[in-house]
């Protein structure tokens, strides 16, 4: 958040911002992703950059999945005319 | 402030710095990967693991013990069918809001209020994933 703060304010050209993605879309969201990481013990901070820095085929499984479905789920959603 | 924490904070920092700089704390650009629009994510994610998988397999080769003490030990995840359906979850969530915890929390340092809510949830998702195991 300190590091995100500090490029805004020195480097980002477009500076403070927020985002136009709905709000039941980011509290839904947010319900399953921290239940998601729970149970599958990473996201794509642990299982993407440190699972798979560490050669972990656990994480490789994790990453293709979640991945792949992520990838279908927001173009079901697109398609159903929600957007951004 | 004792040095572990310094250290910790310093990572944090460039970690919350390098995801607003590739745009990662955009939930829209995440999104525009997921709907293959923008292929930007993979390269961050793959830039990311690279440079971690170098001073991982590489750079502690070379040292002995961790700089802040303890021992060099991977963490192991034995496959099973919990991280997989996790996974699944997890990627439903991702798609439907183009958000993932540590992006959320640096999103929070670009000014990006909204993203409150989803953090909150995904404290609550995470409460509910534990009592279901207890």
């Amino acid at each position: 958040m300190i590091g995100a703060f500090i490029h805004t304010l020195i480097l980002s050209t477009t500076g403070f911002w927020t985002t136009s993605v709905q709000l039941w879309r980011l509290f839904l969201g947010g319900l399953l992703v921290g239940f998601g990481t729970r149970l599958s013990s990473g996201c794509t901070s642990g299982h993407g950059i440190s699972g798979l820095a560490s050669l972990s085929k656990t994480s490789l499984y994790a990453v293709i999945v979640f991945m792949g479905v992520a990838i279908v789920t927001a173009n079901i959603v697109q398609m159903l005319g929600v957007s951004p | 402030m004792n040095k572990r924490n310094i250290i910790v904070l310093i990572g944090g920092i460039l970690f919350g710095f390098g995801l607003s700089y590739s745009g990662m704390t955009k939930q829209e650009i995440v999104l525009s990967f997921l709907q293959l629009k923008d292929l930007g994510l993979i390269f961050v994610l793959g830039g990311a693991a690279l440079v971690a998988a170098f001073a991982i397999n590489v750079l502690a080769k070379y040292q002995k013990k961790p700089v802040l003490g303890g021992e060099f030990k991977p963490r192991r995840r034995i496959l099973s069918w919990n991280i997989i359906i996790g996974a699944v979850i997890f990627g439903v969530g991702w798609g439907i809001s183009g958000q993932c915890p540590g992006s959320a929390v640096a999103s929070l340092g670009t000014g990006n209020l909204p993203v409150l809510v989803g953090i909150a949830a995904m404290f609550i998702g995470a409460y509910i994933r534990g009592l279901l195991d207890s």
